[in-house]
């Protein structure tokens, strides 16, 4: 046996002699550690944990290293089966020179190796020093102030040894079992001999197109966000499948539907393309398909989050509409206990936690702006053309989901406290209501009348106010339709409340309390939270009337204070971008390095027709030009569809970010619009180097 | 009036390190008159195939000249030089050189296509010929669904289809079994009997002895010629034998050279 320098020789020089299909993949593996590096960093961060919020997002970053974790294991794998495909040959040809498969095995140990030391050093070195700048990032995103430290995290250190070693050795062992498996002969035989050529699936292609209509048919008419998020998978799996049948049967159906039309396909331009396309659909269909799919999701995972991301000042006050929120959800019920000393009692509980709020605010000589304090009782009902009916809904019935959008959330105040918070002084007479305004759902009623509760009087509407509250209140469920009325007293509500406690029994609407205010404009809001602590520790130590005790019904309190609820959506949406973003440079990497290689061995594969058709008197500009065009379909394809899809996501994305408090629909389509234009950028580039490259394979 | 014109040919290979050069052909000097049908023959790196390419303007000469019906390649514009190969030069491979991914009809179109041919006189064209050849049931075939034998007559229909000056086949022969070579070999005769020029390069003896004229090529130089004139192919075959004979073992060479003198 010759020593290891020769087989070291042989290694290095397997390397440097296949850079072409060797330095991209190198690259792939130095870029992976890194980036799981730089996640696993951020994760273990002393520096990150001491931000403002960075627990919150170090949360989401361990999820993003299980991603990227599982990511490479599959994309590595992938990648190093072309080099594998590429190398046959070589191989191959040693075998028949002498060298033992034991030997070869030898040359394979150490170019994994190699490559594999290569990866961890530079792939950890250079995410030691962009981890900082991930850092800074991470902390401009999060709006804290830059720390200057450095941390190399061993933690992130090991756990990407770990990974990836594990992941080398994979490959490696299945490097060996290739060569082992294989024989000299087929080593040593031409790839491609004979081509059977496809045939056109019409059903798998039509089924395509209907799956895909389906699926753009359900994203486009849905009209509340909690459909949204129960169909948004449903339609999810529906163009996946789609995507596959269509890039898989579609695009050879397509190709032969060209042949048929003579005219077309027999011209200069279209001939050799349309030919070769039908035979490279087939051998790509399902990679190209996957691109699109993973494309997609990328944009989709980046558009969303982006959002969310720049909206999330908005979610917060649509969230918290007020600076201080204080709320009792339960100061009268009178069934339990049906005591009415007991609600006499629960009278004074609350106003003297109002009482606590005011003298918290009185002792820093603050006054309360923009107070909203009002007694209300929310009721769902089903909208039935108009109608309003109390029906306990069945909540595991599937039909739970339509009927969703039917229902409209009653909620019931009194004229005094609409009166108050308005600065008005309307009247009411008994037997009539005002209703509020609702530019979302614009009612006409003339009446009110429900069917379930007969004790009540049909109600008639005196007229339609402004709008009420003039922020929305946190409470509601996004996606219901609401309908705030007026009544002329507390009577009335009280009544309205048995009704509907005799029609839903158990699942019954307490009346609430909701007081809410804004701190003067000269108070710092992060001095908000000081009202918070203090009516909270009174709160705890303060025994409301003696009579509640003897009662398991317990105040149900509720107090927010809008900062010290900022962080918590500032960390959380900005971690999910930050994520976002680095998952989306992993992934747009893999694809664009799958579409790489792809080509690359395509071009070896396709030299021989192209040499033909040269010898045949095709000239250099036709063949350039017949190339590019061929490149250009199989790159561009999946983005194309990729953004025919976003753009019928569109409506479901616009519902589903809804449920994170965004309604900007605005913001949306612009961050989808230049997330489609930054990533048609990265795939242009790599596009023109592959374009080239296949060109140059060809033509060689 | 000759259809090929070689004079003086000659070309110089530099290995790309080092500089060194290489010789592949001398000096060639020869001519074809329309409707003959010249076979080339010599021993491997004898510098057929790097003649091939010059006359198929594959590749441009060190020195000499090549007249194509009187026009020289060397003065043909580069850009145009693809569109001159496939008006004028119709090509025959060894390996057939079908593209798998397109019918026989389609191979069989492709350089008509490039022409930028309508349709309506490509498939005009394509019944006479395929029906001449053979191959008229097959034609919706594709390459990996028919014989050796076959795949070389959709080639040699390729080849026609242009109804080019001159037909350059390089060991037409060379990968089909020894029934299929003589049918195609009478297909040639056929079609150079219809009035088609043909250059044909082969190893094969009985291959060039269908030929009407044999050209023998060695270390780059035409070192010998013979006619068929009225002689029957298997005398004929006898000849070109004896002469490759001759032609093989040393000294003798020059020999033959002295008697029978270079065209």
């Amino acid at each position: 046996m010759r020593g290891l320098g020769f087989y070291l020789r042989l290694a290095g020089q397997g390397i440097v002699k296949n850079a072409r299909v060797y330095l991209p993949y190198i690259i792939t593996c130095l870029g992976m550690v890194m980036m799981y590096y730089i996640v696993g960093a951020l994760e273990s961060s002393k520096i990150v944990a001491e931000m403002r919020g960075g627990s919150t997002v170090q949360d989401v970053m361990s999820l993003g290293e299980m991603v990227i974790g599982f990511f490479s294991l599959l994309f590595l794998l992938y990648t190093n089966s072309f080099l594998l495909r590429r190398r046959k040959k070589e191989f191959g040809l040693y075998n028949i020179l002498g060298m033992s498969k034991r030997n070869l095995a030898w040359v394979l140990l150490l170019e994994n190796l190699m490559v594999a030391a290569l990866a961890l050093v530079g792939g950890l070195g250079l995410g030691i020093v962009f981890s900082k700048l991930a850092e800074l990032s991470l902390s401009r995103l999060l709006a804290v102030g830059p720390d200057f430290g450095f941390e190399i995290s061993i933690v992130a250190i090991i756990s990407c040894l770990k990974l990836y070693g594990l992941i080398f050795l994979l490959l490696l062992l299945n490097s060996l079992r290739q060569v082992h498996m294989a024989r000299p002969v087929d080593l040593l035989r031409a790839p491609n001999f004979g081509e059977r050529p496809p045939r056109a699936n019409w059903l798998f292609a039509l089924l395509g197109l209907v799956l895909l209509g389906v699926a753009y048919w359900l994203a486009v008419t849905i009209e509340d966000p909690i459909m949204a998020l129960g169909l948004f998978f449903v339609a999810v799996i529906l163009v996946i499948i789609a995507t596959y049948l269509l890039f898989m049967a579609g695009s050879v159906a397509f190709c032969r539907l060209l042949q048929k039309n003579k005219k077309f396909y027999y011209q200069t331009r279209h001939f050799v393309a349309t030919g070769n396309m039908l035979f490279r659909m087939r051998r790509n269909g399902a990679g190209l398909a996957s691109i699109c799919i993973l494309s997609t999701m990328v944009l989709v995972m980046i558009s969303t989050t982006g959002c969310l991301f720049w909206g999330k000042e908005d979610a917060l006050l649509q969230r918290y509409p007020q600076e201080m929120i204080f709320s009792v959800k339960n100061i009268y019920d009178t069934d339990n206990p049906a005591d009415p000393e007991f609600w006499a009692a629960r009278q004074q509980s609350v106003a003297q936690y109002r009482l606590m709020i005011e003298q918290a605010m009185a002792e820093r000589g603050w006054q309360a702006q923009n107070v909203l304090d009002f007694v209300h009782l929310d009721v769902a009902a089903f909208n039935q053309e108009g109608e309003f009916r109390f029906e306990p809904a069945v909540y595991d019935d599937e039909s739970f989901l339509q009927s969703f959008s039917e229902i409209t959330m009653l909620h019931f105040i009194t004229l005094a406290d609409y009166n108050n918070s308005m600065n008005m002084a309307l009247e009411l007479q008994p037997n009539e209501i005002f209703i509020c305004e609702d530019l979302q759902h614009p009612y006409t009623l003339t009446n009110l009348y429900l069917p379930q509760a007969s004790q009540l009087p049909e109600y008639q509407v005196k007229a339609t106010l402004p709008a009420f509250p003039p922020t929305s209140i946190s409470d509601s469920i996004l996606g219901v339709q609401e309908l705030w009325l007026v009544l002329p007293d507390m009577e009335a509500l009280e009544e309205v409340y048995a009704a509907q406690a005799g029609v839903y029994q158990e699942g019954r609407s307490l009346v609430s309390w909701y007081y809410a205010f804004d701190l003067p404009e000269d108070v710092d809001p992060e001095n908000s939270m000081e009202i918070v602590e203090q009516v909270w520790n009174q709160v705890d130590e303060l025994k409301f009337a003696e009579r509640e005790a003897e009662y398991p019904v317990n105040l149900s309190i509720g107090y927010n204070a809008r900062e010290s609820e900022r962080v918590w959506f500032y960390s959380m949406n900005s971690g999910l971008f930050f994520l976002a973003i680095v998952l989306t440079i992993v992934f747009v990497t893999g694809a664009l390095l799958i579409m790489y290689y792809k080509q690359l061995i395509e071009g070896y594969e396709d030299q021989a027709g192209f040499d033909i058709l040269r010898k045949l008197g095709m000239t250099t500009r036709e063949i350039r030009r017949s190339v590019n065009w061929q490149t250009l379909i199989l790159f561009f394809l999946p983005l194309l569809v990729a953004g025919i899809h976003l753009v019928f996501a569109f409506p479901m994305l616009s519902q589903l970010i809804m449920l994170f408090g965004v309604m900007n629909i605005a913001l949306l389509s612009k961050i989808c619009v230049i997330c489609y234009l930054v990533f048609a950028i990265f795939y242009i580039l790599a596009y023109l180097v592959t374009a080239r490259l296949y060109y140059r394979i060809v033509t060689a | 009036m000759s259809i090929l014109e070689v004079n003086d040919l000659q070309k110089i290979y530099t290995t790309r390190f080092g500089g060194q050069k290489v010789e592949a052909l001398q000096s060639v000097s020869f001519k074809v008159e329309k409707g003959e049908w010249v076979a080339i023959m010599g021993e491997s790196g004898s510098g057929k195939t790097t003649l091939l390419n010059m006359v198929a303007a594959l590749d441009r000469p060190t020195g000499g000249t090549v007249l194509l019906d009187g026009k020289n390649l060397a003065q043909i514009k580069e850009s145009s030089i693809a569109a001159f190969r496939r008006d004028n030069l119709g090509f025959v491979f060894q390996d057939c050189n079908l593209l798998d991914t397109f019918s026989l009809a389609d191979n069989i179109y492709l350089p008509l296509v490039l022409a930028a041919m309508p349709y309506k006189e490509m498939a005009a064209r394509i019944v006479p010929l395929a029906e001449r050849l053979g191959i008229a049931g097959l034609l919706s075939k594709y390459p990996y669904e028919v014989s050796g034998g076959q795949k070389q007559r959709a080639a040699v229909a390729r080849a026609l289809i242009t109804r080019p000056q001159l037909v350059l086949a390089d060991e037409p022969t060379g990968a089909l079994d020894s029934r299929a070579s003589d049918e195609l070999l009478e297909l040639f005769q056929q079609i150079n009997e219809d009035g088609q020029t043909i250059l044909l390069v082969t190893h094969s003896v009985k291959a060039a002895s269908y030929a009407g004229r044999v050209l023998f090529i060695k270390d780059g130089r035409v070192f010998h010629q013979l006619y068929r004139a009225e002689q029957s192919r298997q005398q004929f075959y006898q000849k070109i034998t004896e002469a490759l004979t001759l032609l093989t073992s040393d000294g003798a060479a020059e020999n033959i050279a002295g008697k029978g003198g270079v065209a």
